[in-house]
């Protein structure tokens, strides 16, 4: 089940939500919080097993092990070595369970190829989420091993934690020390009630009326496949490409941090005009920041930063981005779409760091779009040589431009217009009116408008893919 | 030993359990796309629907020829008329998965389209059949769903 389809927005959540808030121990705080969160936790599971019931099991599983293996890790406190047993233990199985269902494939079809073997072997399909919940439960039990979070004794609370349906399929990764609080007390009120509405209207908004409709012409461009391309209609594509993956992926962050504030949680925001980024290290702190955040906490940070030396420090930041291009697909195109972005950022610390304060920022904006646009068609792409024929095709290798093209862009660049400019944060730049009730009223109608306009785009269009079933 | 502990075994154990019953289940077929097809659209009323093209398939699914092994898409050209079959061979397990998601999405949307003013067309959405083994899709919205989906499983 995804946010932007009809059974999610009219049965599914006004059902939760109903549950959700019909009070049942009026005088009891404590009792109704866990009410409410096994109605959050129950909900969550029904919400994962739609699509895909069997690897309900394997969430289970997950939920059960960690859980386990934090009570143990606190039983050691005073034994070292068990401590780093159980760690090495628990990151061992979720390692295995992700690497199982995403990555086993990929290894097979590679070795049959590296050593002309054949292993034959059906690879499963790939659980929706596993990236995003298998992130959060290895950062809850590094947290409980290094001391940074307390232990979670309440089986109910951990699995709502870790299956918690609003940032389940598209993040953000929600690190435990976040939400812990969270859990235990909360507040609901209308106020945030209303902060949640907003959000998700906003994001649902990004989502079916922005994302699917440049999406569309994205498709539509590439139907007849990449050899036939020109270089304006590939430049074309790219571009919606780029707005498209930005308007989904940030529309399901709001929606997750709107559904979050309506159960009382505030999320970490996963977005910020990445497309406003001056660096490409700018870049990777404007965009999926919950993501960049994990690597660097779990996993830079732990290599030792940039605190052991120059080649070390390359070293952490190949490593660090060969594992961020995996975990977004089990492909060789996300390997180089990585590493890209490695290389990238080597060179913006030691080559190119003085030459670019120098740069206007408005240059800097450009030569960061042009870098980000690049990278998205090692993303966009499904092979490594699919990437390089689309790249070909935008240099002219096909030509400059097609029978089409001038319908193609005549019938596109309004929307395309108005799509960049939200992107590039120019609505958030307008005057404000000041007089308050009105600029509410002017709002509460634009949300309202919004809402129903969603409503109309998913009612009457088929056209709604759901970008992360690799992540 | 801890009961913690028990239980993490207890979990590694159904774990590879799992993992092993999914590999059997998933086991799919050697068949050819076209030893698989055949059978199923020799089923299909053909003088009321029509094999369709490429264009029409990426309007209606958001996946191209390009994007599987083959594909074969049969439908009305009447936008009043919900039957239709598709059978997709995909390149890999992830388009399956894929390509699984843009059908269902496709159903719901169709399903809230015709709800309230096509009451006929609507009951065989909600009788739709989705099927996939291996790399095989088959998904079809018909009189007798039950009929090409058992011709579908015979021919794998």
């Amino acid at each position: 089940m995804v946010f932007s389809s009809a059974t999610f927005l009219f049965v599914f959540l006004p059902a939760v939500l109903l549950l959700y808030f019909v009070p049942l121990f009026r005088d009891d705080g404590q009792k109704e919080l866990k009410k409410k969160n096994t109605v959050l936790c129950i909900s969550s599971l029904v919400f994962y097993a739609w699509g895909e019931p069997v690897y309900i099991v394997l969430m289970l599983l997950s939920i059960f092990y960690n859980y386990n293996a934090g009570i143990d890790l606190e039983q050691h406190e005073d034994k070292p070595k068990s401590r780093r047993r159980i760690l090495v233990c628990a990151i061992v199985f979720n390692l295995l369970v992700i690497g199982f269902f995403k990555y086993s494939g990929f290894v097979v079809e590679n070795l049959n190829s590296l050593f002309s073997l054949n292993i034959r072997y059906e690879p499963l399909p790939l659980p929706i989420g596993i990236s995003f919940y298998t992130f959060q439960v290895m950062s809850y039990i590094i947290d409980i091993y290094r001391g940074d979070c307390k232990t979670q004794h309440s089986l109910l609370n951990f699995a709502t934690y870790i299956s918690m349906f609003p940032q389940l399929i598209a993040g953000p990764i929600v690190q435990y020390n976040d939400i812990e609080r969270f859990l235990e007390k909360r507040e609901h009120n209308v106020r945030k009630f209303a902060a949640g509405s907003l959000f998700f209207i906003r994001g649902l908004g990004k989502k079916v009326i922005f994302a699917n409709t440049i999406g569309a012409v994205y498709t539509q461009i590439c139907s007849d496949g990449v050899s036939s391309l020109s270089a304006v209609n590939a430049w074309f594509a790219i571009l919606c490409y780029t707005l498209q993956i930005y308007f989904d992926f940030s529309g399901y962050s709001d929606m997750a941090v709107g559904l979050g504030k309506l159960f009382g949680f505030d999320l970490v925001h996963n977005f910020n005009f990445p497309y406003c980024a001056t660096s490409i290290k700018d870049f990777w702190s404007r965009w999926h920041i919950s993501l960049s955040s994990w690597f660097r906490d779990y996993v830079y940070i732990p290599l030792g930063g940039n605190r052991k030396g120059t080649a070390r420090t390359i070293f952490n930041i190949a490593v660090v981005w060969t594992l961020t291009g995996l975990w977004h697909g089990a492909s060789w195109n996300f390997v180089a779409w990585g590493a890209f972005y490695g290389f990238l950022l080597v060179a913006e610390k030691y080559i190119f760091k003085n030459l670019q304060e120098k740069l206007p920022r408005f240059v800097r904006r450009v030569i960061t779009m042009l870098i980000v646009i690049i990278g998205w068609v090692f993303f966009s792409s499904e092979t490594l040589s699919d990437a390089g024929e689309f790249l070909r095709a935008m240099f002219g290798a096909n030509g400059f431009a097609s029978d089409n093209t001038a319908y193609l862009l005549l019938n596109n660049i309004f929307p395309f217009a108005v799509m960049s400019l939200s992107a590039l944060g120019f609505f958030k730049k307008l005057p404000t009116l000041r007089n308050v009730p009105l600029r509410l009223a002017f709002q509460a109608v634009g949300y309202m408008a919004v809402f129903i306009l969603c409503i109309v785009f998913v009612v009457s269009s088929t056209y709604n893919p759901f970008l992360y079933f690799r992540f | 030993m801890s009961r913690q502990r028990y239980f993490e075994i207890l979990c590694a154990v159904v774990l590879v359990v799992f993992i092993g019953a999914m590999l059997a289940g998933n086991a799919g077929s050697s068949k050819t796309a076209q030893e698989v097809f055949t059978p199923v659209t020799e089923q299909v009323d053909l003088d009321s629907l029509m094999v369709r093209d490429n264009t029409v398939l990426v309007k209606e699914f958001s996946f191209g020829e390009k994007d599987v092994e083959n594909v074969i898409y049969i439908s009305s050209d009447s936008v009043m008329e919900v039957r239709e079959l598709l059978l997709v061979e995909a390149k890999t397990s992830e388009d399956v998965q894929r390509i699984t998601e843009l059908i269902k999405n496709r159903v719901e949307a169709k399903k809230a389209l015709f709800k309230n003013y096509a009451p006929e067309q609507s009951a065989l959405l909600e009788n739709f059949v989705l099927i996939r083994k291996g790399k095989f899709i088959f998904y079809t919205v018909y009189d007798e769903p039950e009929k090409l989906a058992r011709a579908f499983k015979k021919a794998l």
